[in-house]
This record gives C-alpha cells, sequence and structure tokens, in this order.
C-alpha cells in the first residue's frame, strides 16, 4: 500500500517523538562500568515481586469484572463500567490521596483495621501492591471486555444448547478462548504497576527493602549520583522494551 | 474550518507578544521549604513593582541544581544546602532553617528519644538538605529507630504528618509555623548539627532581577522569613 506525504510526514514525527528520547537515554548510560553502577539490587527486587502479585491480583479480579461487563445488560453494571476506567486517566497524585483516603490509619477502612488490628497499610510492601493493582486493573477490563465480545457467538450458543452452567460458560468456553488476551492484559498491568511513581510515594513512602521501588530509586539517585540513575533507568527500559517485544503479536490480536 | 484557523492564528500572534511584552516574567527557583513565604515575598514585590510577574519553581534543591545544570533558564536560585549551590554557583550565604521533630498538638510524644519507643515517624531521604540535617542531628541525640520513611522532599513529609499517617516527623521548623494550629515542634538539643544554611544567587542580570535579589534580601524580607520560622542571623 501507498502513502500520501503528508501521512508519511506525520507519522514519521510520531514516531521520533517517542523513539529519540529513549535513544538519548541509552547515549548517556555508563556503560563502561555499567553493572557496577547498579550496586542496589534491593528495590529492583522489590518492584519485580509487588508487580507480579499486582499484576496477578489485577487478573483474579479483573477478568471476572471483564465478563460480567461483556454480558451484562444492567444499569447498575453500565454505570460502574465507565468508573472502572478512571485509574487510567486519574493523575497519580489523585491516586495516592485516594488510596490514603481509604486504607491510611484514618482512612475510611483504614481506621477499623487501625483500631482492631493495630496494623495500618501505608509504608508497608502491601500498600506498593494495593497502588499496583489499582492502576493495574483498568487494563485488563478493558483488553478482556473486548475480547470476551468478539468471541464467536456459535460456540457459545452450542454450550447453552448442550446445558452449560453459566459458571462453565465463562469456565470452559471463554477462558479457554481467551489465552492470548487474558496474557496480554496481565503483562500490561504489570508494566503499568512497576512504573508507578507518584501514587506510590504518597501511599507507600520510600524506605529502602519495604517499599523503596525501582523508579524511586531512579528518582534518587537523580540527586546524588546521575549515572547510577542513568544505568538503572536503562535497565528498566530494557526489561520493558523486552517486554513489549514479546507482546507485539498477542497484542495485535487482542487489539483486533 | 481552513477560515477558522487562521482567524484563530491571528488571534493567537496578535495577544501573545501584547502581553509578554507587557508584564516581564522573573524566575525564581527555590527549595520547596520556602513555597509559604515566597509565594507571599512575591505578592508583594508584584504589588510594588507593576508590570512585573515572579514565578516560583519549587521543588527540593538538588533537583533544582540539576534542572539548572541541564539548562532550565533561572533567574535567581535559592538553595536549602551549600552542596546543592556548588553545582550551579558558589552563591551568598542567605537564611538558615533548622529540622525539629514535629508532632501534632495532641501527641504523647514529648521528647526526641520517644522516637527510639513504638512510633511511626518518617524524615527526608539523606539525599537532599532536609534529610541531610535530620541525619546529624538524630546522630547527636543517638536515636537508632528507622524511620518508616525516606521522603524524597520535606513537603511530602509534612503532607503525610497532617494527614494522621504518622505520629511525628522531622521536618523544617519554618514548617510547623506554617501549620501551627495543628502541629507543634520538638526542638533538637544540638541546634547546630540541626541547621541547613541556605545559600542564593542571581544567575542573570537585568534591573529587575537585580532588583528582586536585593528585594529577597532586604530588612523587611528578611524579617519576614524570621516570623515564618526561619532564622536570617
Amino acid at each position: 500500500m501507498k502513502f500520501g506525504a503528508k501521512t508519511k510526514l506525520f507519522a514519521a514525527l510520531g514516531a521520533f517523538i517517542i523513539i529519540t528520547p529513549l535513544f538519548a537515554l541509552l547515549i548517556k548510560v555508563p556503560w563502561r562500568n555499567f553493572f557496577y553502577q547498579l550496586d542496589s539490587l534491593t528495590p529492583i527486587k522489590l518492584s519485580l515481586w509487588t508487580s507480579v502479585v499486582a499484576a496477578g491480583l489485577a487478573l483474579l479480579f479483573g477478568v471476572p469484572l471483564a465478563w460480567i461487563f461483556a454480558k451484562s445488560s444492567s444499569r447498575t453494571i453500565a454505570f460502574i463500567r465507565p468508573l472502572v476506567l478512571t485509574p487510567m486517566v486519574l493523575p497519580p497524585t489523585v491516586t495516592g490521596i485516594a488510596l490514603l483516603a481509604l486504607m491510611g490509619k484514618r482512612g475510611l477502612f483504614g481506621k477499623y483495621i487501625y483500631e482492631v488490628t493495630g496494623w495500618s497499610m501505608p509504608f508497608t510492601s502491601a500498600a506498593v501492591v494495593l497502588t499496583g493493582v489499582f492502576v493495574g486493573l483498568p487494563f485488563i477490563v478493558l483488553i478482556c471486555e473486548s475480547n470476551f465480545r468478539q468471541l464467536p457467538k456459535e460456540i457459545e450458543d452450542a454450550a447453552i444448547v448442550d446445558r452449560a452452567s453459566s459458571g462453565e460458560l465463562f469456565r470452559d468456553i471463554a477462558l479457554p478462548q481467551s489465552i492470548s488476551a487474558i496474557s496480554t492484559a496481565g503483562t500490561l498491568a504489570w508494566a503499568r504497576a512497576i512504573g508507578e511513581f507518584g501514587a506510590t510515594l504518597m501511599f507507600a513512602g520510600s524506605l529502602p527493602g519495604s517499599t523503596q521501588t525501582w523508579t524511586m530509586l531512579i528518582y534518587q539517585r537523580l540527586e546524588i549520583s546521575p549515572d547510577s540513575a542513568y544505568a538503572f533507568a536503562a535497565l528498566m527500559l530494557i526489561v520493558s522494551v523486552t517486554v513489549v517485544a514479546f507482546l507485539r503479536k498477542p497484542l495485535r490480536n487482542s487489539f483486533r | 474550518m481552513r477560515k477558522f484557523l487562521i482567524f484563530f492564528l491571528i488571534i493567537s500572534c496578535s495577544t501573545i507578544p501584547t502581553s509578554a511584552n507587557a508584564k516581564t516574567r522573573i524566575v525564581v527557583f527555590a527549595a520547596s521549604s520556602l513555597i509559604e513565604p515566597f509565594s507571599e515575598l512575591g505578592k508583594r514585590f508584584e504589588k510594588k513593582n507593576p508590570g512585573n510577574v515572579v514565578i516560583f519553581s519549587f521543588e527540593s534543591s538538588s533537583i533544582l541544581a540539576t534542572q539548572i545544570v541541564n539548562g532550565a533558564k533561572a533567574d535567581i536560585f535559592v538553595s536549602a544546602s551549600p552542596e546543592d549551590m556548588l553545582k550551579v554557583d558558589k552563591g551568598f550565604d542567605y537564611i538558615k532553617n533548622r529540622v525539629v521533630l514535629a508532632i501534632p498538638t495532641k501527641s504523647k510524644i514529648t521528647r526526641i528519644s520517644d522516637l527510639n519507643g513504638d512510633v511511626d515517624w518518617i524524615q527526608c531521604s539523606h539525599e537532599v538538605p532536609c534529610g541531610r540535617a535530620a541525619d546529624s542531628a538524630l546522630r547527636v541525640e543517638k536515636i537508632t529507630a528507622s524511620p518508616v520513611s525516606l521522603e524524597p522532599n520535606v513537603k511530602s513529609g509534612v503532607s503525610k504528618l497532617l494527614m494522621g499517617e504518622v505520629d511525628a516527623a522531622i521536618i523544617y521548623n519554618s514548617d510547623v509555623v506554617t501549620n501551627s494550629k495543628k502541629l507543634k515542634a520538638i526542638e533538637f538539643g544540638d541546634r547546630k548539627s540541626a541547621s541547613t544554611q541556605y545559600k542564593i544567587v542571581q544567575l542573570r542580570n537585568s534591573k529587575i532581577i537585580t532588583k528582586l535579589f536585593s528585594y529577597l534580601n532586604s530588612p523587611e524580607s528578611l524579617k519576614f522569613l524570621d516570623k515564618k520560622g526561619f532564622d536570617s542571623k
């Protein structure tokens, strides 16, 4: 297919805007002593495990939610659906304040949890995970819902004729056909969770070992040792590019 | 559509330059601990010098210094520590500020040493001025307990204390003065180790920038900063 000159120009600019900053970052990285700069792996480990747990939880809750969104015509559902997508457009500070308002020591739920157990969520790894679930869930719902809507109706109808229960319809018919969409959704939610910064800082704080995440480390390193910040940033870039490359095909399929 | 676009272009071309000509913008990069008093001083300066707008960028001193080194256009820079000023310029001694242990007005904490007990407290991270001051003050007091979080700038520590998420926070005396209805301060025994020296520098030359620079250094401004919990002596 041929493209017009203007289309090509704007498309090239679009690609340019995204690719050049990444390239510029890679040039600044002190490759010569790259591994020497990566002197603290604790925040990386913390970010990896919290984001994986967050993505897992987001899948656990998000896939059934997407199924109901796809299949229900109730008014309540029509009202809830846009609300569930709000974390995608919410500024991180607002997310942080909202989570504190709910789970903080004086929060709506947090108050009672603290009174009964003496435990509160802020400043714990659990807060990092919850933030990840909150920002990752919409990706699961969005991708899986559109996937569930596009499943071939015939198979479902045949199963209904064979008296499949609604649970079986979801578990045995819909889920097996949606593996690719679900894995894409899970990976995007994971990527969103591992990249979260502002909301995590507000809700979980920053302490090496329990709440200082990879992104937080990059931010703090920038103040004392930019070289080290570049190295940690580049490593994150490499990890995310690998994931996106790995995802290319399923990503295309699930948005089709 | 095209007519509308042209119309829009004409409007925007004709409005932007006139407003820029009418008002001179002076850009001040200042440590985030100065948000409240500097915003007020900026307003006073604008009132005395009509036609000028003072624009502030408040962040932790080290971030601001990095931004200036990377080409951010600042006319005046105020850092909360000599280390961060050195990245940009030698600078001049300005005011001092000291960290204190801030607690809510109703609190069971009475002494610094209570931090070693069952208390959730926070301080700034070791990279920023308020964190360095906290570190040296705590060393003198022989505090061995750890904070629940190391905040990247003083204001995020203040907000967590105000929201009641922690029992205490090591923040600037000036922040306690600003929130004197809700917070009170416990002073560290050795005030010198808890203090940080602010530095100021004028980075570009023009009549109006120099005027603002001397206004920030004037007895009136320094007195005002003293009232807000800083120390100009």
